[in-house]
């Protein structure tokens, strides 16, 4: 994964500054966490469908590689290929020479996570295809050759104005297209249905593969994940290996969850579920749409990394992107701080876990370890514990500034013998009381200054609780 | 009272004990006007969470080991007036040394009686009402580690519920982090800031004279935040105004 | 070793270190305690259904005959200025007489095969994204969410649901069920059956610029549920 020369702390203070940024993060955050809110609370069995949906992701994962031969052979029965990919490079192979072999020059994409680990887009590009993202808030990023900033609204940092500007200059749009966000909108549509109808490879991502049909299944609000789905003949679904749940049941369980912990819809517009490529009878097709042929390419890259490990519990995430939308952190410095194509929490999480603490140790750091992450997750997953496993391994590692370890140490040592300790504090005490105004200080030294950069610190007791203990009870 | 408890032994956090032993004052006045007996193990220190949060484990389970080597000589149940440093000896004492032949065992019997303050009253003890009489307009902000770690969910709301004279006010987000998070609030200051401003905006925007919690640390952030504003809003442990008459 | 395999036993080869709270052996089975509510009477599903999918601006229509789909089917090709729809087969539609009786009144109804060939095939997709309308029948609808589910098969393509601005849907009243989990469970072939079952709530949206909600942008932005007997 690129890592840029930009560090992390400068990218926060980019995006705290970022006034732009910090309105449609209050916007977004607040109207997500609300609908969430209010749409689980409406469905009267969610606590006990989330212990159900953790326990199908649980047995799942912890059933792997059973579940994974179980899919690959219904998919196959179904006249689909699977392929599989151990790494990025792996994967891009796969689909660029299916993508040769088969003469394609245009290629569609539905939102795929997973494409973004990959830099398909980019692979396929440098044999001369053109890829175009057709989820609208992708297109805007691709047109804007940003990334995406949130897993379910990827351009939720730009404003309208960005966007006229983007269409105006990109897609010589006039005036009356950009009139308001209903034109530009039909402008966008108007201009990815002829990607669409000249398309010869649709990429979709997969939301959920079931195992006992080999069904992929993906939702959208758009419809560009059936158009990509439908009308190109060849169609290849990029899968993270852990996307699974064993049986169309679960499926219908995870689907109960997952638009309302997602956006607080109770489902997404569109629940596509696809069961090979079209059907044919003796040859002949008879049906009368959809790919003549359907590849599903099952990845790793990283993945088996995570599931042996500690972490492997992140693989329950359904990627619903409720962990963002609460998490105090994601909603101030937003998702492109992260640099990541995981971020917030579950990113903090992910992105150490397939690529190493070293250069990502900083990201599980960025928590309060407040738990709303946990909270609301529709599986709830342990984010909190994993993020202090982390923060341990980077101890290991040896990834902490210098001063901490020796404070930390000199504290250690303090703490376990008690006299040392009630010394140290009393003398902290003298001190904090002569710098202190009114009770308060106004500046600390060297590392610390971080904390009287935003508020006052309180000058320690004259007397501690203990001291005035020993006096009063004459202990 | 419907227990047969008798005795109590108070962990009063390191930061109650050094910043803020009012706090620590008025568990004791409360526990002992229950009519309990408050033991205090002087040797008492630091539980380890900063430690353990900053990811440095081994400095952490030593100073857990050493805080379990003061807790248990006595088997009285443990009142902490902290939900995140209750959250840390109930929870995590228990994970951290789940392989220690020595100290496992201690860990999970210390974990067994530890309660922080709120949930020892309401949910040991059962009690709710403490007679109380205070004044002003008071928003309750819940700590993380106790709302979520520790399920303190109702309990101290409870309890301010029955005291007389005051004017509850909603805090908007009182369930919110206000950006503490430990060592976080240094390391990472202009996040931590950041969120900071969010709560105090809120706190502002609620109509309250004083803000209250259950941690200390939570309302050391919060206060040094409203002083640096300049605003005039008391904040207090909840002790501190249950124990007011 | 094949790809498959070494695919496999690396996943297999990490297991035994993966940490997997509440990971059991055993299937965790039926969600218990799952609503079914199998027996909502017909009436309230009704209701639900039509209350759901106008709270996301689709249109339902409670008919009693074919002469009512025909009436609906041409005020909606009149507001649109067409005589043009992109349909499923005939026996695929419920009360179908109205086919007959549109395609006397001078109303085409276009079927999609798409032909193997890539060129063909992009012709044909050129000329049928000039048709304005689609018509399709429904094997199912969900009361709790107001959306229809469509399964693919001969004579019924994906695209009279997908390629047009307004999409119409037959869907007989006893098709409806209380929810998702209800449906599969009265229709376990409703996956396999064919290569597509969609399920469809609403027309096509986005918030994509500013949070500001937009129909139509990929799929239809009108949906119009007829409903039969």
């Amino acid at each position: 994964m690129a890592v840029s020369n930009v560090t992390f702390y400068e990218r926060v203070e980019e995006a705290l500054h970022d006034r732009q940024l910090q309105t449609a993060l209050d916007i977004s955050t607040t109207r997500f966490t609300t609908g969430r809110k209010n749409a689980l609370a409406a469905l009267p069995e969610a606590e006990a469908l989330r212990d159900h949906a953790r326990r199908i992701r649980a047995h799942t994962i912890a059933h792997l590689d059973r579940y994974l031969a179980q899919f690959a052979d219904a998919v196959e029965q179904t006249g689909g290929q699977v392929h599989w990919a151990e790494t990025a490079a792996e994967a891009n192979h796969i689909v660029a020479n299916l993508a040769l072999s088969r003469n394609v020059k245009n290629v569609v994409k539905s939102k795929s996570m997973v494409s973004e680990e990959l830099h398909l887009n980019q692979t396929l590009e440098a044999h001369g295809m053109r890829v175009v993202e057709t989820d609208l808030g992708e297109y805007i990023a691709q047109l804007a050759e940003e990334k995406p900033s949130h897993i379910i609204a990827p351009v939720i940092h730009k404003t309208r104005e960005d966007v006229a500007n983007l269409f105006r200059r990109k897609l010589q749009a006039t005036d009356e297209d950009l009139t308001d966000v209903p034109h530009m909108t039909a402008l966008a549509r108007r201009v990815l249905r002829n990607e669409f109808l000249q398309a010869d490879m649709g990429v979709s991502g997969c939301n959920f593969a079931v195992a006992e049909t080999g069904s992929i299944c993906l939702v959208t609000n758009e419809g560009n994940g059936r158009l990509t789905t439908t009308t190109p003949r060849l169609h290849v679904a990029l899968m993270g290996m852990e996307r699974l749940v064993p049986t169309m049941e679960d499926l219908g369980v995870m689907l109960q969850i997952l638009a309302r912990s997602a956006t607080g819809q109770k489902t997404s517009v569109y629940t596509n579920i696809i069961t090979g490529p079209r059907r044919t009878a003796a040859g002949q097709p008879v049906e009368p749409d959809g790919p003549d042929e359907l590849h599903v390419v099952i990845i790793d890259n990283g993945r088996s990394q995570i599931l042996g490990s500690e972490l492997a519990e992140i693989l329950y995430c359904i990627r619903c992107g409720a962990c963002l939308n609460a998490c105090p952190v994601y909603q101030q410095i937003g998702g492109h701080a992260y640099n990541s194509v995981y971020q917030g929490p579950v990113g903090s999480v992910v992105t150490p876990g397939l690529y190493g603490l070293d250069p990502w140790h900083e990201l599980p750091q960025a928590s309060t370890l407040c738990g709303a992450c946990r909270e609301v997750c529709p599986v709830r997953i342990n984010i909190p514990r994993m993020l202090l496993k982390l923060r341990s391994e980077a101890v290991e590692a040896g990834l902490n500034p210098g001063w901490l370890k020796w404070s930390l140490g000199l504290y250690r040592q303090a703490v376990v013998r008690p006299s040392k300790y009630h010394f140290g504090s009393q003398l902290t005490s003298w001190i904090s009381q002569k710098v202190a105004d009114n009770g308060w200080i106004k500046n600390l030294p060297g590392p610390l200054s971080g904390w009287t950069d935003h508020r006052d610190f309180p000058a320690l007791a004259k007397k501690s609780f203990s001291q005035r203990w020993r006096e009063e009870r004459n202990q | 009272m419907t227990t047969d408890i008798k005795t109590v032994q108070l962990f009063v956090t390191c930061l109650v004990d050094k910043f803020f032993p009012e706090t620590g004052l008025a568990v004791v006045d409360i526990l002992e006007e229950l009519g309990l007996t408050v033991e205090f193990p002087l040797a008492q220190t630091c539980c380890g969470q900063p430690a353990f949060n900053a990811g440095f484990w081994d400095d952490a389970r030593a100073m857990a080991r050493y805080t379990i080597d003061v807790l248990a000589p006595s088997d009285a149940p443990i009142v902490i007036p902290s939900g995140s440093c209750g959250d840390m000896i109930i929870h995590h004492y228990v994970d951290l040394l789940a392989d220690d032949p020595d100290y496992a065992a201690q860990a999970r019997a210390v974990s067994a009686r530890t309660y922080e303050f709120t949930q020892f009253l309401v949910d040991v003890l059962g009690v709710t009402d403490l007679h109380s009489t205070a004044t002003g307009c008071i928003a309750y902000h819940a700590s993380c580690h106790g709302l979520r770690g520790l399920g303190l969910k109702t309990q101290p709301r409870q309890l301010l519920d029955q005291v007389a004279g005051i004017e509850p006010k909603d805090l908007p987000g009182s369930e919110e982090c206000c950006g503490f998070g430990g060592l976080f609030a240094v390391k990472m200051s202009q996040i931590s800031g950041a969120i900071l401003q969010r709560k105090l905006d809120n706190i502002e925007a609620s109509g309250a004279d004083t803000i209250t919690g259950t941690d200390v640390s939570c309302l050391m952030h919060i206060a040094g935040g409203l002083r640096r504003r300049g605003s005039t809003i008391n904040v207090k442990h909840i002790a501190e105004i249950l124990r007011e008459r | 070793m094949s790809q498959r395999a070494a695919f496999l036993n690396r996943i297999r080869s990490r297991l035994p270190q993966a940490e997997l709270p509440e990971a059991n052996p055993n299937h965790p089975g039926s969600f218990r305690g799952y609503t079914f509510a199998v027996d909502t009477p017909p009436a309230d599903l009704v209701d639900r259904f039509t209350q759901e999918l106008n709270a996301l601006s689709g249109q339902v229509y409670p008919v009693k005959n074919s002469q009512d789909i025909t009436e609906i089917i041409q005020q909606i090709l009149h507001k649109h200025g067409v005589k043009q729809l992109i349909s499923w087969g005939s026996d695929s539609l419920e009360l179908h007489q109205f086919v007959a009786e549109l395609t006397a009144a001078g109303i085409e109804f276009v079927a999609n095969e798409l032909p193997a060939t890539a060129a063909e095939r992009k012709a044909k997709l050129a000329a049928l994204d000039k048709i304005k309308v689609g018509l399709t029948g429904a094997h199912g609808a969900l009361a709790d969410t107001g959306a229809i589910a469509l399964i693919s098969g001969p004579g019924r393509g994906r695209l009279a649901s997908l390629l047009p601005p307004v999409h119409i849907a037959i869907l007989p009243q006893q098709k409806l069920y209380p929810s998702l989990p209800a449906f599969l469970a009265a229709h376990p072939e409703a996956t396999t059956a064919g290569s597509n079952l969609v399920f469809i709530a609403g027309p096509s949206r986005t918030g994509d610029i500013e949070m500001t909600l937009t129909m139509g942008v990929h799929g239809p932005g009108e949906l119009h549920v007829i409903l039969t007997p």
